[in-house]
């Protein structure tokens, strides 16, 4: 085939008249996406920061504590572990500790309505409970468990009907 | 022969290099490690710089033969690796292989993960050009090869992006919205 000049490669690139490339619309669109997306690379990870992505704003979740947030941190969850037990020591020791209660329902009556000081000694240190029931009761028991109650409101733990 | 302070250039440069490395590897470990070499070579190669080009066309020359290196020994490890891979039982082999690359999301969302499937030749002149923003000459002396070539590398690599992403925007047509959707009565 002779040559001739006229004739263009298919495959080489249209140029303007500088020279340079000239792109059509969807070309030049890709090629300012390309630089928009290198430039946002570069902006999520700066050259010696490799591992993460340093945008702010952007959620990191490996991301580690700072030691003084985990000192922080870990100091409180003692302090609490600390007062849970103290807690719980404290109900334990005092609960064996504390004197009981004068009652005068649980002291044993000897004699007649006299109550003696051995009665007093010997009122146990934690009470049995009591189960009532109101309808058997007669009025004036009633009442007498009525008065009771309202000088003594600690010892009604339930009411059940 | 030029010459020039190693350290001043290297914390003029590196993070540019660095940039253009991140691009080409497609994760911020590998590109660490490209550009600490190119400037590791640049040291070692000082005395051979002749000033017949700029200096960092120059250390753009040294990364890309660097990422050139690299993309064959993974192309090789590859192929080690699919051998033994192929030769391992089906039931074995559901995991990501050990040759997968690592590559960070924000570059995979990137058209620059779409420029990866392109020739050498077109992916090096798109990075020089639209994410390092060299002139052509620059990239012309950075490639070593004619002017021509280079506007025609930039051109058919836009060509070549723009259908891959015109095969992408097919083959998402192409899915159904509910994988397990009956579309059969959808004609």
């Amino acid at each position: 085939m002779p040559f001739d000049p006229s004739y263009v490669h298919p495959d080489e690139p249209p140029l303007d008249a500088r020279g340079d490339l000239a792109l059509t619309d969807d070309l030049a669109t890709l090629a300012e996406q390309l630089s928009d997306d290198a430039a946002h690379l570069a902006r999520c990870y700066p050259a010696g920061t490799a591992g993460s992505c340093k945008i702010p704003g952007r959620v990191n979740p490996a991301k580690p504590l700072p030691r003084r947030a985990g000192l922080a941190i870990a100091g409180v969850g003692l302090s609490c572990l600390g007062l849970v037990a103290a807690s719980i020591s404290f109900a334990l020791l005092g609960g064996e500790s504390a004197p009981p209660p004068a009652n005068a329902t649980n002291a044993q009556v000897t004699n007649g309505d006299a109550i003696s000081d051995s009665a007093k000694v010997a009122i146990p240190a934690t009470p049995s409970p009591v189960m009532l029931s109101v309808g058997e009761l007669s009025g004036p028991e009633r009442e007498a468990l009525f008065d009771l109650l309202d000088d003594q409101p600690q010892r009604l733990t339930r009411v059940s009907f | 022969m030029g010459s020039f302070d190693v350290d001043e250039t290297t914390r003029q440069y590196f993070g540019r290099i660095h940039r253009a490395a991140l691009v080409l590897s497609g994760n911020p470990w590998d590109a660490d490690d490209l550009a600490q070499e190119t400037f590791l070579v640049l040291a070692r190669q000082v005395g051979s710089f002749q000033g017949r080009s700029s200096i960092y066309t120059w250390l753009y020359g040294i990364l890309l033969n660097l990422d050139r290196r690299e993309r064959r020994r993974f192309a090789v490890r590859k192929r080690k690796l699919r051998v033994l891979w192929d030769n391992q039982p089906e039931d074995e082999a559901t995991a990501p292989g050990a040759d997968a690359i690592a590559e960070v999301s924000e570059w995979k969302k990137s058209l620059w993960a779409r420029v990866a499937r392109l020739p050498d030749g077109q992916r090096q002149a798109l990075v020089l050009r639209f994410s390092e923003g060299l002139r052509y000459e620059e990239i012309a002396a950075a490639l070593a090869c004619p002017l021509g070539t280079v506007k025609s590398r930039i051109f058919h690599g836009l060509g070549g992006l723009r259908r891959i992403l015109d095969e992408e925007g097919a083959a998402a047509r192409e899915l159904p919205a509910y994988p397990g959707e009956d579309l059969s009565h959808a004609v």
